[in-house]
């Protein structure tokens, strides 16, 4: 994992560290002791302190980005950042991040649950767009339609095979009446 | 960490939209929950995971609907309910829940992928009063046969219908 934060950000603070302590030390020797000449030095450590401190929560955010959206490419829905601290400027991007897996992730399962009920002849079974947001509800309306259309079309085959039934019966019947009345004229 | 709250008679309302997504692991543990859930729930993100999901679980509930949901989901299912859920601060709310197990390659159990949507209050008020009657039957028989005497409870309403369990609860 590369990042700005670990490595342009962290180096370019080192080097500024190392710089205000070189030209400290310029100073001593320049000018000879004297407390005043800490004072940039000590600013810069503190600066850097703080910089160092938000650097690695961003890091383990940048860390855990880039993991989740290997794993979205490998057709993984499952990973999700936990443990955000509020004060990441990154926390919001990793929560809309989580949100759009979850709603990605129940779209996934409303259709494979949906569907497996309608082979296994469960109509009844609808799919529910609500709580998911444009296209993932918009997805799971059409899909309803498609279930609603297999349902019928189940009805229908099932009609179908009961007329033809039905006919056969009617036709085996005939054919048994036809044969008592030719008995009856012999 | 099992925390003791005093359940209160105020009432959290999901908006229309809401959608409270939590993950577990294998046994139960809180491996993820988002935001919404996080509000519900009135705990921190810290503090909700690796907790046992019942951190949430009203004590107006029966067993037997837990029973119910951990048999449907262990066997590879589906579930669907009607779920009383309690917050920190003792206040609760109603979910209409579905948990599907999540699979690795279609097998290896990786855990349990809940959302809840905003319940319908007219059924909401149906359910609770058959919760009640379940509730109070498992209190008047006692721990070792509470479960299966409250399942009774709902079977008696499930049977006559002709449906099972799930389509009873998506009609219901």
């Amino acid at each position: 994992m590369n990042s700005f934060f670990r490595f342009n950000g962290n180096n370019t603070v080192w080097i500024l560290l190392a710089t205000v302590s070189v030209s400290t030390a310029l100073s001593f020797i320049l000018q000879g002791f004297s407390y005043y000449l800490f004072l940039p030095l000590i600013l810069a450590v503190i600066a850097s302190f703080f910089y160092f401190r938000q650097a690695r929560l961003e890091v383990r955010i940048i860390g855990a980005l880039y993991k989740l959206s290997k794993e979205i490419k490998q057709g993984k829905l499952e990973y999700r950042i936990t443990d955000i601290p509020v004060q990441s400027e990154l926390y919001t991007l990793a929560w809309n991040f989580n949100e759009a897996l979850d709603q990605m992730e129940a779209y996934m399962r409303e259709v494979g649950t949906c569907f497996q009920s309608a082979q296994n002849k469960q109509f009844y079974r609808h799919t529910q767009p609500q709580g998911l947001n444009g296209d993932f509800s918009q997805g799971l309306s059409d899909i309803d339609n498609s279930i609603t259309l297999m349902e019928e079309n189940h009805f229908n085959s099932v009609k179908d095979e009961l007329f033809s039934h039905l006919g056969q019966m009617k036709t085996e019947n005939l054919f048994s009446s036809l044969q008592r009345t030719q008995n009856d004229l012999n | 960490m099992k925390r003791n709250i005093i359940p209160t008679d105020q009432e959290r309302v999901m908006r229309d939209d809401d959608f409270i997504v939590s993950k577990t692991d294998p046994t139960g543990r809180i491996i993820y929950g988002n935001r919404i859930f996080i509000e519900f729930a009135g705990f921190t993100e810290q503090e909700l995971l690796h907790q046992q999901h019942n951190i949430v679980r009203h004590p107006d509930m029966p067993r037997a609907v837990f029973d119910l949901l951990w048999k449907t989901i262990k066997s590879g299912n589906e579930f669907l309910g009607y779920i009383k859920n309690i917050n920190k601060d003792g206040s609760f709310y109603w979910v209409f829940a579905n948990v599907t197990p999540s699979k690795h390659n279609g097998n290896e159990l990786l855990g349990y992928y809940s959302v809840r949507r905003k319940p319908n209050p007219a059924k909401v008020r149906e359910i609770s009063t058959v919760y009640r009657e379940m509730l109070q039957e498992e209190k008047r028989i006692g721990p070792k046969n509470a479960i299966q005497s409250s399942q009774q409870v709902l079977n008696k309403l499930i049977e006559p219908t002709g449906k099972d369990y799930r389509e009873f609860i998506l009609s219901f």
